[in-house]
């Protein structure tokens, strides 16, 4: 078996030209902050590409159909970067809750998206926010789903070879959005529960409604239920006690008969009152 | 006092802090094997077949040993001299696995890399034997019991008994640096091994133990260590890699990573209790029982003493006339524990400040009088050991520290700074803790300081410093009382070869004990300088006082002789340096005391416990440093926080595998889960102690889960008593509180 030999390219260009004219396995690593560390472990042969060092796959940018952000910007770049927070808040404040700093400082987007990790804060809230997923691979560029790359059956629907070069949310958002999280304590701390909301307003009534959960099933979970408690009604104690119960009830039907059902029936109700106080 | 009681940044703070301190690991060895343990997947179970012949046509691989070509010698680690017994049932590779994470081989190679590929490659074949996980079903291997006064009748007499079943989990050390030894062979068949340990003395007598050779054949050299807390006290992997050092005739390298460290080191024994207190109508306590069952994992190591350190850490708190204890630590196929910050104290003291809390309540008393009421004075004798509790100074802990933390204000306040989701609790706890090993017939140090050419000072005992600025705090004693600067100091660290007999950095010893010995030495050569300056100058040695590095006339004509002028003269006339060495031999056990007090937020929906205000009030004699003395605090509090809230290494009772054996599923409470540890030093003089200092850094972390617990429990009017603390258990205390009849 040949060794593994490593590659940086400096721009898409480059990695474009790198894809193509690898032969062997290609596999990509971008703050190494799942790679880098047990119990994961690198390849051992074909091509790493690194995907840090490629300066205009970290940018982020708004036009009149979207906000494209490089996969290869830091998690830290997200949680500050006055547009996200302006037009996409749940992912800034999702990036924001992702890890410890020194993570943050590291991890990327693409990352963690291609992590696809059940417990991951991102990826509720890209869905929320109806994010789609530039990739990259020898065939070229291609505009992907997000169910495409985040089934929700779970794991990556990377194809060998291919990698995420940005995340899409489509413009204008008509709603507001916001991102909560139970963790086993405040800080550097993987998901036991987290929520990602975009709601429209209607004056003081709730308009259309997207709500996804985190650390509950293999991927993000649209909580439909939930999401018909809030949609169309006011703003009012009686809309929030309903809302209550049906996070409940979707907890109860995400993890039947698991340990920490008990506590995550419970826990959500809280989680979903700091979630609607977010977007007050 | 011109060096007692200043803030000195640490000696070697500056060499840690940019990164030129060298731990065990970063020290290179030429040539050194490196080695990887293979351990145990099964609780308990027989090695039946190990098959290594793969392992070892491996590249690089140098050895494969296991329990059938390496010694069967039963030793047990936590002993610390030459000669003391202990139950031993520890071997180094054992036939018979006791433990997820034993010990089942070790393979040795040319890189750690080869060595690390070569252990995947063993195979193993266990015949699996019936494990106990469950403490309540385990055989006793100590216990300890002891009864004063007619407690059945006193029961009778209490206006109430409110008994409490309260439980505390296992939790690791988690320091950063993980376990390490490294060894070479040496002349005479001797064997060198440098490790981050806490007694080079200890080692030395558990290599010998394990290896079967005399002690003088190991020379232990102790490393920087990068935090033990009891974790480094016993010699784990220092008998391997000795061993593997002297039947291979090459250096050694054994690092764990922290899966291992977690897994097959010590840590925190868990312990329940059956506690009953009976309370008259007036708060005093009257009669108290404490059950309790230690589980101390596979291996006994110090965990016979467990139960007499309890009811020796119970019986100085609280002036208690009729009371029963029985303690007993038992053996189970889970991993094994040992010393641990505090060393069974904050698992007493949490039973007894969670019941203590509870009974206030049902007799509607301020636990803070409560208390007052009952805590013990300075000068009593406690009824385990007759021993003299000294200054005991708990009652200004508590009014001093309540008044410092606005505890009636607080606690007034709560239920109005409450919200119908979220609740304000107040709760202390008070708490005691030893200064060293007395009565133990060794509980003695040997400290010696000479004055060296160049005019520095070297202070040479068997040193450990954990981490704790313990360095810093005895070159301050011996500074103080020589009347020299702190950085002239050069420092021995502890070398079984070089340093005196000294039982090691455990039991709160170091600044009572070695620094009475070190304040004394300091005297003594002192005065062996006056002698020697006074025949240089012509004048009588009482005519001299020191200062700063040097000696003046304390009248007459002005003259002074630095440090450094002396000893070139002497040096030049041929005459001996000034040194002195001495022994000092402890007479005294008094007790540290400590109140802490915290203030909580509770959300009722997450369970989710928010510390806000938090302040520790110690009772310390004098802080020799009172920077190094709050820093042990802050750090004894972050320990005691996630013992109170986040950490259990949480083997599972079905197959006793650990699901806390990774940073990523332990969580300890970091900086952002604290608030601001306000601080209250109560410096009052031990007159045994140097001047009049003792112990803080075990008590540091004794009264936390008490004082969280207590506070959690006031926020919510609830009666948790299973620690830690974790959202899920609030969440379904308060599931049944608002559902009875369908939760448990």
């Amino acid at each position: 078996m040949s060794a593994l030999a490593a590659a940086a390219p400096r721009d898409r260009a480059a990695l474009a030209t790198l894809l193509a004219e690898a032969a062997g396995p290609v596999a990509f690593i971008a703050g190494g902050t799942d790679l880098l560390v047990a119990p994961r472990a690198l390849p051992c042969a074909g091509l790493l590409v690194d995907l840090s060092r490629a300066r205009d796959l970290a940018a982020i940018s708004v036009d009149r159909d979207a906000l494209r952000i490089g996969a290869a910007a830091t998690l830290a770049e997200l949680a500050v970067h006055p547009q996200i927070r302006a037009l996409a808040p749940a992912l800034a404040e999702a990036a924001a809750l992702c890890g410890s700093v020194q993570i943050r400082n590291r991890a990327t987007l693409g990352g963690n998206v291609a992590t696809a990790s059940a417990a991951s804060d991102i990826t509720p809230a890209l869905a929320g926010l109806e994010a789609r997923f530039w990739t990259l691979s020898r065939d070229g560029e291609r505009l992907r789903p997000f169910e495409a790359l985040i089934p929700a059956a779970g794991g990556s629907g990377l194809a060998p070879g291919e990698a995420i070069i940005a995340a899409e949310i489509p413009l204008p958002r008509r709603g507001r959005s916001a991102f909560v999280k139970l963790g086993p304590r405040d800080d550097l701390a993987i998901a036991r529960l987290n929520l990602a909301l975009e709601a429209e307003f209607d004056g003081a009534r709730f308009g259309a409604v997207r709500l996804f959960a985190g650390a509950i099933a293999a991927a993000p979970q649209r909580l439909r239920r939930a999401e018909a408690a809030l949609a169309g009604r006011a703003a009012d104690a009686a809309t929030l006690a309903d809302f209550d119960r049906a996070l409940s009830a979707e907890v109860e039907a995400a993890i039947p008969g698991r340990a920490s059902l008990g506590y995550k029936r419970r826990a959500v109700v809280g989680l979903g009152r700091d979630l609607l106080g977010r977007l007050a | 006092m011109n060096v007692v009681a200043r803030r000195l940044p640490l000696l070697d703070g500056v060499e840690k802090v940019t990164g030129a301190l060298r731990f065990a690991a970063d020290i290179p060895v030429e040539g050194a094997l490196c080695v990887k343990l293979a351990l145990s997947p099964r609780p308990h179970a027989r090695v039946a077949v190990l098959d290594a012949r793969a392992a070892l046509a491996a590249p690089g691989v140098v050895a494969v040993f296991w329990h059938e070509n390496t010694p069967r010698r039963r030793y047990n680690s936590a002993i610390w001299a030459e000669g003391q017994t202990a139950p031993e049932d520890e071997t180094m590779f054992p036939e018979i696995v006791r433990h997820v994470g034993d010990r089942v081989a070790a393979v040795v190679a040319e890189t750690q890399d080869a060595a690390e590929a070569a252990a995947k490659l063993l195979a193993v074949a266990y015949e699996d034997l019936p494990a106990i996980l469950d403490p309540a079903e385990a055989e006793p291997i100590a216990e300890t019991s002891f009864a004063v006064g007619d407690v059945e009748r006193a029961f009778a007499s209490a206006a109430v008994v409110v008994a409490s079943r309260v439980s505390t989990p296992k939790t690791h050390h988690v320091a950063i640096e993980t376990h390490v030894a490294l060894a070479a062979p040496a002349e005479g068949g001797r064997v060198t091994v440098w490790s981050p340990c806490q007694s080079v003395f200890a080692v030395q007598a558990v290599v010998a133990k394990a290896l079967g050779i005399e002690g003088d054949r190991v020379r232990a050299i102790k490393t920087p260590i990068g935090g033990s807390f009891g974790g480094k006290a016993e010699p784990i992997l220092e008998p391997i890699a000795a061993f593997i050092a002297l039947q291979l005739g090459r250096a050694v390298r054994l690092v764990y990573d922290r899966r291992e460290t977690c897994l097959a080191t010590r840590m925190r024994s868990a312990a329940v209790a059956d506690i009953r207190t009976g309370l008259a109508a007036d708060g005093r306590i009257v009669a108290r029982d404490t059950q309790i069952l230690v589980d101390v994992g596979a291996y006994c190591t110090g965990g016979h003493w467990l139960p007499g350190s309890m009811a020796q850490r119970l019986s100085r708190l609280y002036a208690v006339p009729n009371k029963r204890y029985r303690g007993r630590a038992v053996l189970t196929n889970t991993p094994p524990t040992g010393a641990f910050r505090g060393y069974g104290t904050p698992q007493i003291n949490a039973v007894t400040e969670i019941n203590l809390d509870l009974a206030a309540r049902a007799l509607g008393l301020d636990p803070l009088w409560l208390r007052l009421r009952n805590v013990v004075r300075p000068g009593a004798s406690e009824p385990y050991q007759g021993l003299d509790v000294g200054n005991a100074r708990i009652r200004d802990c508590l009014i001093l520290g309540a008044r410092a933390f606005g505890w009636f204000r607080r606690r007034r306040g709560a239920a109005q700074r409450s919200t119908p989701r979220l609740a304000v609790g107040i709760g202390l706890a008070a708490a005691t803790h030893i200064n060293g090993c007395y009565p133990a017939d060794d509980e003695a140090s040997t400290v010696t300081l000479a004055l060296k050419r160049d005019g520095r000072v070297e202070l040479a005992l068997a040193l450990h410093d954990l981490g704790s600025g313990a360095l810093t705090t005895l070159v301050q004693i011996a500074a103080e009382a020589l009347g020299a600067s702190p950085p002239a100091f050069d420092v021995t660290p502890a070398d079984s070869d070089l340093s005196a007999y000294d039982l090691g950095t455990r039991a709160s010893r170091t600044t009572y004990v070695c620094g009475e010995a070190t304040r004394r030495a300091a005297e003594a050569l002192k005065a062996e300088i006056r002698r020697a300056a006074a025949r240089l100058m012509n004048c009588a040695a009482d005519d001299l006082d020191g200062a700063e590095g040097a000696l003046r006339r304390r009248w007459g004509p002005q003259q002074s002789l630095s440090f450094a002028a002396l000893a070139e003269a002497l040096a030049a006339r041929g005459e001996a340096l000034p040194a002195a060495t001495l022994t000092h031999t402890a007479s005294a056990n008094p007790g540290s005391y400590a109140a802490h007090f915290a203030e909580v937020v509770v959300d009722r929906l997450t369970g989710r416990v928010k510390l806000a205000a938090y302040l520790a009030a110690h009772d310390v004699g004098r802080a020799i440093n009172p920077m190094l003395v709050e820093g042990q605090i802050h750090g004894g509090v972050q320990i005691g926080v996630g013992f109170a809230l986040y950490e259990d290494v949480d083997v599972d009772p079905a197959t006793g595998r650990m699901r806390g054996d990774r940073l990523s599923r332990y969580h300890v409470a970091n900086a952002p889960e604290l608030p601001r540890i306000e601080t209250l030093l109560i410096e009052k003089g031990e007159p045994s102690g140097p001047y009049g200092a003792k112990a803080v850094g075990e008590i540091a972390t004794v009264p936390v889960a008490g004082a969280v617990v207590n506070a959690v429990n006031h926020a919510l009017g609830a009666d948790l008593t299973q620690l830690p603390l974790t959202p899920e258990r609030i969440c379904a205390w308060l599931d049944a509180r608002d559902r009875p009849g369908r939760e448990t």
